[in-house]
């Protein structure tokens, strides 16, 4: 009964698998990577660069892959793009002090594209079927990229934003959507049930759920 | 639990938080009647707390309640002790987040069992809700970090000449390292913290032309000094916060 801590340690199975291999691939100490939010903070090129050079590529696919599974056609570089916009003003407002690894920066830049394209698609109101060869009709051609990232990483990577996919569809859009990316984005339990104008009690027994249903994947997962 | 007395505590919970949404709270007695004997106990419970916590949140009693006013009302349940710890934990976040901030002394004063439970709740709270801390200076937000416990501040490198901070880490204690753009090298620390409770931190300066105020009352060197969370110390032209990481 004694109350947990945040529930970070949702998804963290997945993320711990990932992490060792983000880890060794481009190893970030905890250091370089404050030094890098802090650039980002301060609006240096050099590290505005990096983030855009590193995770970019990343965010499109994801977007892509998010908005593909839905059988919906959009502007994924334009979600993706949307995304590090918000990641780069949230870090000049002085957020995200909690990230300490890359993954964590990953994990943070997922949600944020999460968010954005299902922003996206309601805002923009209309879902357009995509045919598997028309997919890059929809690009805005601002950006250039348009390669999935390869490697262990992007593998890891896309294990990751499958898992986060498949919690997010199996809990439907209700409030448990809701306490996920709040948990995910880093915000303390407090503030959740402020945000949602619920109990922190609440809170916690549908975090509880939440790990209950993220069990069930996993172990779909396994089976298949 | 079976699927059916799930269902039942859940179609309870929610009722009894809609009640409070819709401001026409449930009785707790007559919220927890509705499901399974044996599942009341704990029910009645996690129902004290969001009582508790939407007093407190919409201050809507004129004597906010607490827990020792629950363990009175819950008394015929028999609670054991891992339900007043878990009361106390939640009416500690409340009151922090949107009422007096209690020390957890003022909590437990006239508790039965005050002292068995105080270090219960210390160690509770020391392990669920690390120090939180964040350097500020001349209103620019320089790091933000939520650990268990937070050690130095100073620069990463000696060269690194151009007023870069970092914040490492190490369980015993807080050693602060301010260093500003004209020095080479890092300093020995100024400060010194280490948290004594969940809700307080011992600091102790070392430099002994280090200028530090907390709450306005200048630091002296080598006389630790006990001081409550949060906290907003004034170390030269650095402002550092540090509050329990709810």
């Amino acid at each position: 009964m004694i109350l947990t801590r945040n529930y970070e340690s949702l998804l963290s199975d997945k993320f711990n698998q990932v992490e060792n291999t983000m880890n060794d691939d481009s190893d970030r100490s905890s250091q370089e990577l404050d030094e890098l939010i802090e650039g980002v903070r301060r609006g240096e090129n050099f590290a505005l660069e990096q983030v855009f050079n590193q995770y970019f590529p990343y965010l499109v696919a994801f977007a892509r892959s998010r908005m593909r599974s839905r059988q919906l056609g959009g502007d994924v570089e334009g979600v993706a793009a949307s995304a590090m916009r918000s990641f780069v003003s949230g870090a000049g407002a002085g957020r995200f002090g909690e990230l300490k690894t890359q993954q964590d920066l990953f994990r943070l830049l997922s949600v944020i594209v999460l968010r954005k394209s299902i922003k996206y698609t309601k805002r923009d109101g209309r879902y357009i079927h995509i045919s598997e060869a028309g997919d890059d009709s929809s690009s805005n051609g601002f950006f250039s990229i348009r390669s999935v990232p390869t490697g262990p990483v992007a593998e890891q990577a896309l294990i990751v934003q499958e898992t986060l996919d498949q919690l997010l569809q199996a809990l439907g859009k209700n409030i448990l959507q809701s306490i996920v990316l709040m948990q995910l984005e880093g915000h303390a339990n407090p503030i959740i049930a402020d945000t949602l104008r619920i109990s922190i009690r609440s809170v916690q027994r549908h975090i509880r759920l939440i790990r209950q249903t993220l069990k069930k994947i996993e172990l779909a997962d396994n089976d298949d | 639990m079976t699927d059916s007395n799930d269902e039942e505590t859940s179609d309870a919970w929610k009722q009894f938080e809609q009640s409070w949404r819709r401001g026409n709270p449930l009785n707790l007695w007559e919220a927890i009647s509705t499901v399974s004997p044996v599942y009341r106990r704990d029910l009645a419970v996690e129902f004290a707390m969001i009582d508790l916590e939407w007093r407190w949140r919409l201050n809507i009693d004129n004597e906010p309640r607490d827990t020792r006013h629950y363990a009175g009302m819950l008394t015929a349940l028999q609670l054991d002790a891992e339900h007043y710890v878990s009361m106390l934990e939640h009416e500690f976040i409340v009151r922090s987040q949107w009422g007096d901030r209690p020390t957890i002394d003022e909590m437990l004063d006239g508790f039965p069992s005050a002292g068995e439970l105080h270090s219960v709740l210390e160690t509770a709270l020391d392990e669920n809700f690390p120090v939180f801390c964040f350097l500020k200076k001349e209103d620019e937000r320089l790091l933000e970090h939520r650990v268990k416990l937070v050690t130095s501040f100073g620069r990463q490198s000696a060269d690194d000449a151009d007023g870069k901070y970092s914040i490492s880490f190490d369980k015993a204690s807080t050693r602060c390292v301010i260093a500003d753009a004209n020095e080479t090298a890092i300093a020995e620390s100024h400060l010194e913290i280490k948290r004594i409770g969940a809700d307080r931190i011992l600091a102790e300066i070392h430099a002994p032309n280090t200028n530090c105020l907390a709450a306005d009352q200048p630091l002296l060197p080598h006389q630790p000094s006990e001081l409550r969370l949060p906290l907003k110390l004034q170390l030269e032209n650095h402002q550092i916060f540090f509050d329990c990481g709810f």
